[in-house]
C-alpha cells in the first residue's frame, strides 16, 4: 500500500517538484520512494512518483517506478493483487525478476493489453505508462478502495493518491467548486467523480481513464449496475448452497488476503462482518490471530467486551484499548491533514484510533468493511422497505397535503413519505429539513448547487426499493464515504487494510443470489450471520447494533463551539465567499441554542454542523495564505 | 403430650419445595404426639413417603363425579369443608397459593383457626387474585413467610400475626460425610429446579457461554425436569446454536442429588424469582460456593451475604452473571472460603429448628395467644 503521483503534461514540472507533490504523502508509504521524468512527443513530459510501504517483496526489486524489461512500460502503484501469484504462473514467458504484484501487471499489460485488469483482483489504483502508445492509464479497482484523483485542464493531466501532491503541484490554482459543497454538507462526503476543486476529479470506481498527447478517454471495465444486471438471478441452488458456496468464495478471498511478508491481523468490532472475517482467518490461520478493537469509557457505545468475548472464542491474540472522549477530542486537528478532501464521516475518529492500535502490531488489517452494502445489513434498509410499502399512501398524503396546505403540520415521518416523490431519489428520502439547511448555508446555493440527492436511481432498473438502495450505496457511500474513510484513517497511520468481503468474487456472488438469501422477514444480512452463527457461538454476536459513538452534540456545542463561532465571523465568511454569512449565523445561533434533535427526528443538525465544521477546518489548513 | 388434631392441606405431595416441608412437619409433629391428618387434592407420580403415623386423606377418591367446570369448582369446595367439618381439628395448617383461597373459603364461619404459608413471588402468586387474598388476609389466624420482602406485599393485619420462618434443610446435607469440599477434578456448575421459564435456566446457559472458552474441562449440569413444556427443547436449541452440545448436560431428577453436588464447582440458581429456594439452601449448607439472582421475592438474598456466603447478581443480567462465574471459578480460595461462610445456613434452618419454630408459633395459635411479630 502506497500514495502514488506524477503528471502527463506539456508544463515543466522538475523531479524536485515532483519529489515534493510525492513528500506531501510520507505517511501513506515511509519505506521508500521514488521519481522520475520521461520526455514524451509533442513537448509532453511523463512523471511517476511513488511513496512505499512494503508489504511484498521487501527487498529493493520492489522499487517504483518499476519498468518493463524491454522498457516499454513503467508504473507507480498503489494497492495489492491477491491473485498475483496464479497470474505469475500464466504468464510464465516473463522475465520476472522480483516477488512483487507490481511486475505482474507490467507483464499482465504486456501480454493482454489495459484489458488485463479483467483479471486483476484486489484493491488498487495504477498507472500505467506505454511508451509504445504514448498513452499514460489511471486504473481504479473495482469498488473504490484505493483513492485516485486527477487535475485535467488545458490537455495536461496531475494524478494522486490524495489531494495534497496535485494542490502542491507548480501551476495549480485552487479553485473551489461551489456547487457541491451543499451537497457534501448533506452527505459529509464528496462521491465520486466529484472533487472539491475545479478541474480536479476521482477515477471513479471501476474505470480506466486513458490519456494520450492531451485528449482523455474513459472507459469503465467493472460498474455496479451493468454487473448486476448481468448476474442478477443467475445463482439456481437453495439456500444451502449457497451459504456453502459463500463460505467457500469467503474463505478464499480471507485466505488470499493474509499473505504477506510482514505481519497481518483483522480488525475486531464484535458485529457480524468483522467476527466472521476473524474467525475464517483463525480457521485458515497457523497461528493465533492477532485482532484489534477500542472500546469507549461510555458504556452506551462499548463494544469491546462483546469483541473481546470472540477472540477469546476464536483463540485470537487480542488486543484492546479503552479510549476516552479526549482521546477522541485530540484528533479533531489532525483530521484535515490526513483528509486533505473535506470528510466529515465522524467514525473517521475511531477507525484512526484503531488503525493506530494495530498499526503497533501488524502492518496488515483485514476488516469487514462491505458487508452490510452486498448483505443488505444497514438499519436504513429496513425503513427503505416500509416506505416502498407506503409509497401509496404518502402520494395521497401529498395530494391532500397540498390541496389543504396541511403539508408543514405533517409529523416528521409522514412528511418524509410524502415528499418522497421523485422517482429517481425514492430511496434515498432526501428531507426537505436538510435538504434546505445545506442549500441555504451555501452562497446562492439554491440556484446553483447539484440536488443532494443522487438522481439516478432508474437506471438502476430495479424495482425492489431495498435492492435499489444497496445498489446506489455500492456506487456512492461505499466508495466515498466508508472507504475512503478506512483508506485515509488506516493511512495516516501507515497501515494497510484490506477487505474480503469486497472480493471480486464475493460480490459479484451476492449479486446473484436472490434478495431473500440477504433479507428475509426482518432479518437483515440472513446469509452472512447464518454464516457466522457456524463459526461463533449466537450468543455472542445477536446485540443491537450499536456502531462507534463520537458525541458530536456534545462537543460542538461544548469544547468546539468557539472555534466553530470563530470560523464563522460574518467578516471572515465574506471573504470566503462560500457559505452565506446571514443565513450561517442563523442556522448556528438555533442551533447552538436547541441542540441536536436525535436521529429520525427530523432536526438531527449535528451532521452538518459537524461537515461545515469539517469544511472550515479543511479550509483554514488548505486556503489559507 | 399434646393430643391436639392438625390438619395440612396442599394440592398434592410431588417433588417440590413446599410439599417437603409439609411431609417433614407432618412427621414431627406426629412425632411430637399430635394427631397429623394431610389432605391433598391428588397423588403425584413420584410423592415424598410419609410416616405411619400421618394420615393420608385424598380428595380425588373422595369427591363424587360432577359434570361442568362451575359445578365441579363448587363441588370440590363443598366436599373439601365437609371433610374439614368432619375431622374437627384444632388447626389448619395450608400451603401455597390456590390451597391457601380454598381454606379460607371453605373455612367460612367455622371457629376453627387457620394457619397459611406464603411461598414464592407474591406478585405471581397473590396479585392476580386480589379478592382471594383479601379473603385468606381475613380469615387466616396466622401467617409463615419466607422473606421479608413476601411478607411487606400484604395487608398489616396479616403482617402484624405472621411469622418469618426458614425452610428446614433436609438433613443429608447437613451430614459432615456430604460436605463439600474443592479439589481440582470438581469443575461442573449445577443448578437444580424443573426447568421452566421462572427458574430460567437459560440465563445460566447464556452466562455460560460467554467464559466457555476460558474454562475448557468445566461443563453445566442441569438438574430437574421440564414443567414449561417446550422450554427443554428450547434450551436444547440455544446449545445446539452456540455450539455447546458437549458442554450442557440435561441430568433430569436425581434421588443423589447430595452426592451430585459433590462434583460441582460451583451451584447457580439464575432464577426469575423464587420463594426461599430449597435448592440452594442444600448447596450452601454443604459449603458449595454459590451464585444466585437477587430475585423477587429476596430469597436468596435472605440466605446470602453478597460476597461473603455467596455472590448476588441481578435478575436476568448475562453480563453480571458470567463475570461472578468467571471470579469464582478462577479464584478458588475465595470460592471455597464463601462456601464455609455458606453452611451457617444448614445450622439456622436444621429440621430441628424449624419445626420447633413451628410447633411454638402453631400452640400460640390454637392457644389464641399470637402475639404481634
Amino acid at each position: 500500500m502506497c500514495g502514488i503521483c506524477g503528471f502527463y503534461s506539456k508544463n515543466r514540472i522538475t523531479a524536485d517538484q515532483l519529489t515534493l507533490m510525492n513528500d506531501t504523502m510520507y505517511h501513506r508509504g515511509p519505506d521508500d520512494a521514488g521519481a522520475e521524468i520521461f520526455p514524451a512527443k509533442e513537448g509532453y513530459c511523463v512523471g511517476l512518483a511513488q511513496r512505499r510501504l512494503s508489504i511484498l517483496d521487501l527487498s529493493p526489486l520492489g522499487h517504483q517506478p518499476m519498468h518493463s524489461k524491454d522498457g516499454r512500460l513503467s508504473i507507480v502503484f498503489n494497492g495489492e493483487i491477491y491473485n498475483f501469484a496464479e497470474l505469475k504462473k500464466e504468464l510464465s514467458d516473463y522475465p520476472f525478476c522480483s516477488n512483487c504484484d507490481t511486475e505482474v501487471i507490467l507483464a499482465a499489460y504486456l501480454k493482454w493489453g489495459i484489458s488485463c485488469v479483467h483479471k486483476l483482483c484486489g484493491m488498487f489504483a495504477i498507472a500505467l505508462y506505454d511508451r509504445q502508445e504514448e498513452t499514460l492509464y489511471l486504473v481504479r479497482d473495482r469498488i473504490g478502495k484505493k483513492p485516485l484523483y486527477y487535475w485535467e485542464e488545458e490537455g495536461n493531466l496531475v494524478f494522486a493518491s490524495e489531494l495534497k501532491p496535485i494542490m502542491s503541484c507548480p501551476g495549480f490554482q485552487r479553485k473551489l467548486r461551489t456547487d457541491v459543497i451543499a451537497r457534501y454538507l448533506y452527505h459529509q462526503y464528496l462521491c465520486e467523480p466529484d472533487s472539491v476543486f475545479e478541474n480536479v476529479y476521482k477515477v471513479r470506481p471501476g474505470e480506466i481513464i486513458s490519456f494520450r498527447l492531451g485528449k482523455i478517454h474513459k472507459q469503465k471495465y467493472w460498474d455496479v449496475k451493468e454487473v448486476y444486471q448481468k448476474k442478477k438471478g443467475t445463482f439456481t441452488g437453495n439456500y444451502e448452497e449457497a451459504r456453502q458456496e459463500l463460505f467457500t468464495l469467503l474463505k478464499a478471498a480471507v485466505q488470499k488476503r493474509l499473505v504477506a511478508d510482514v505481519p497481518v491481523g483483522t480488525f475486531l468490532s464484535g458485529g457480524f462482518d468483522s467476527s466472521l472475517v476473524t474467525a475464517l482467518a483463525a480457521s485458515v490461520s497457523g497461528e493465533p490471530v492477532k485482532t484489534f478493537s477500542i472500546g469507549f469509557t461510555e458504556k452506551r457505545y462499548n463494544e469491546a467486551e462483546y469483541a473481546g468475548k470472540v477472540a477469546q472464542y476464536l483463540g485470537c491474540d487480542h488486543t484492546e484499548k479503552y479510549i476516552s472522549e479526549q482521546d477522541m477530542l485530540s484528533l479533531v486537528e489532525s483530521i484535515p491533514e490526513y483528509y486533505d478532501e473535506p470528510f466529515a464521516d465522524s467514525s473517521q475518529i475511531p477507525s484512526m484510533l484503531v488503525s493506530e492500535v494495530a498499526r503497533k502490531r501488524v502492518t496488515v488489517a483485514l476488516s469487514g468493511d462491505g458487508g452490510d452494502e452486498f448483505f443488505c445489513g444497514y438499519n436504513i434498509y429496513e425503513k427503505v422497505r416500509q416506505a416502498q410499502r407506503l409509497d401509496l399512501l404518502g402520494g395521497v398524503a401529498a395530494a391532500a397535503g397540498r390541496l389543504f396546505h396541511i403539508e408543514d403540520y405533517y409529523p416528521f415521518r409522514v412528511r418524509v413519505i410524502a415528499g418522497n416523490r421523485d422517482k429517481e431519489t425514492k430511496t434515498q428520502f432526501i428531507s426537505g429539513n436538510y435538504q434546505k439547511a445545506a442549500l441555504d448555508l451555501v452562497s446562492r446555493g439554491q440556484q446553483n448547487s447539484l440536488p443532494c440527492g443522487y438522481p439516478f436511481e432508474s437506471s438502476y432498473q430495479e424495482k425492489n426499493w431495498q435492492e435499489r438502495r444497496m445498489l446506489l450505496d455500492m456506487d456512492t457511500y461505499l466508495p466515498g464515504d466508508i472507504l475512503c474513510k478506512v483508506d485515509r484513517a488506516s493511512m495516516k497511520y501507515s497501515l494497510e487494510a484490506r477487505c474480503p468481503i469486497l472480493d471480486t468474487a464475493v460480490m459479484e456472488f451476492a449479486m446473484s443470489l436472490p434478495h431473500e438469501f440477504k433479507y428475509e422477514k426482518g432479518k437483515k444480512k440472513r446469509i452472512l450471520k447464518d454464516l457466522s452463527y457456524e463459526l461463533i457461538p449466537r450468543e455472542l454476536l445477536d446485540r443491537p447494533k450499536v456502531g462507534f459513538g463520537v458525541p458530536l452534540d456534545k462537543w460542538l456545542r461544548g469544547v468546539l463551539k468557539e472555534q466553530v463561532l470563530s470560523l464563522s465571523q460574518r467578516e471572515f465568511l465574506e471573504k470566503q465567499g462560500v457559505f452565506e454569512p446571514q443565513q450561517v449565523e442563523l442556522f448556528l445561533r438555533n442551533y447552538m441554542e436547541t441542540g441536536d434533535g436525535g436521529a429520525g427526528s427530523g432536526a438531527n443538525y449535528s451532521r452538518i454542523v459537524w461537515a461545515y465544521f469539517m469544511f472550515q477546518k479543511w479550509y483554514e489548513r488548505y486556503m489559507m495564505p | 403430650m399434646s393430643s391436639r388434631k392438625i390438619l395440612f392441606h396442599i394440592n398434592s405431595l410431588g417433588k417440590g419445595g413446599a410439599e417437603r416441608v409439609v411431609s417433614l412437619l407432618a412427621d414431627y409433629f406426629a412425632k411430637e404426639g399430635y394427631q397429623v391428618k394431610i389432605i391433598t387434592l391428588w397423588r403425584a407420580e413420584e410423592e415424598y413417603e410419609l410416616s405411619p403415623a400421618v394420615t393420608r386423606i385424598n380428595m380425588e377418591e373422595l369427591q363424587r363425579k360432577r359434570k361442568g367446570r362451575i359445578s365441579r369448582a363448587v363441588g370440590r369446595l363443598w366436599d373439601f369443608r365437609m371433610c374439614i367439618r368432619r375431622e374437627k381439628p384444632d388447626l389448619v395448617i395450608s400451603f401455597c397459593n390456590k390451597a391457601n383461597f380454598r381454606c379460607a373459603y371453605a373455612m367460612l364461619g367455622m371457629k376453627i383457626p387457620l394457619l397459611v404459608s406464603v411461598r414464592n413471588d407474591p406478585k405471581v402468586d397473590y396479585k392476580p387474585y386480589p379478592l382471594a387474598t383479601r379473603r385468606m388476609e381475613k380469615k387466616a389466624k396466622g401467617c409463615v413467610f419466607q422473606t421479608s420482602e413476601a411478607k411487606s406485599f400484604f395487608a398489616s393485619e396479616l403482617q402484624k400475626k405472621s411469622r418469618l420462618i426458614m425452610n428446614p434443610v433436609n438433613p443429608k446435607y447437613l451430614s459432615e460425610d456430604n460436605r463439600w469440599m474443592d479439589s481440582p477434578e470438581k469443575c461442573h456448575i449445577i443448578t437444580v429446579g424443573r426447568l421452566s421459564e421462572q427458574k430460567n435456566q437459560l440465563l445460566l446457559l447464556r452466562a455460560f457461554c460467554q467464559i466457555m472458552i476460558k474454562f475448557p474441562k468445566v461443563h453445566v449440569k442441569l438438574y430437574g425436569t421440564e414443567s414449561n413444556a417446550g422450554y427443554q427443547q428450547k434450551l436444547i436449541e440455544y446449545c445446539r446454536e452456540n455450539h455447546m452440545e458437549e458442554r450442557v448436560h440435561f441430568m433430569g431428577e436425581s434421588d443423589r442429588l447430595e452426592k451430585e453436588l459433590q462434583t460441582a464447582a460451583l451451584f447457580v440458581l439464575p432464577s426469575d424469582y423464587e420463594g426461599l429456594p430449597n435448592a440452594l439452601m442444600e448447596a450452601m449448607a454443604m459449603g458449595l460456593p454459590v451464585i444466585a439472582t437477587d430475585c423477587p421475592c429476596g430469597g436468596p438474598a435472605e440466605l446470602i451475604r453478597d460476597g461473603w456466603s455467596g455472590i448476588l447478581t441481578s435478575v436476568g443480567d448475562v453480563e453480571k452473571l458470567s463475570k461472578a462465574m468467571e471470579k469464582l471459578l478462577t479464584e478458588r480460595g475465595l470460592a471455597a472460603q464463601m462456601g464455609q461462610h455458606a453452611r451457617e445456613i444448614g445450622r439456622k434452618a436444621s429440621p430441628e429448628q424449624i419445626c420447633r419454630q413451628w410447633e411454638t408459633y402453631a400452640e400460640e395459635i390454637m392457644a389464641g395467644e399470637v402475639s404481634h411479630a
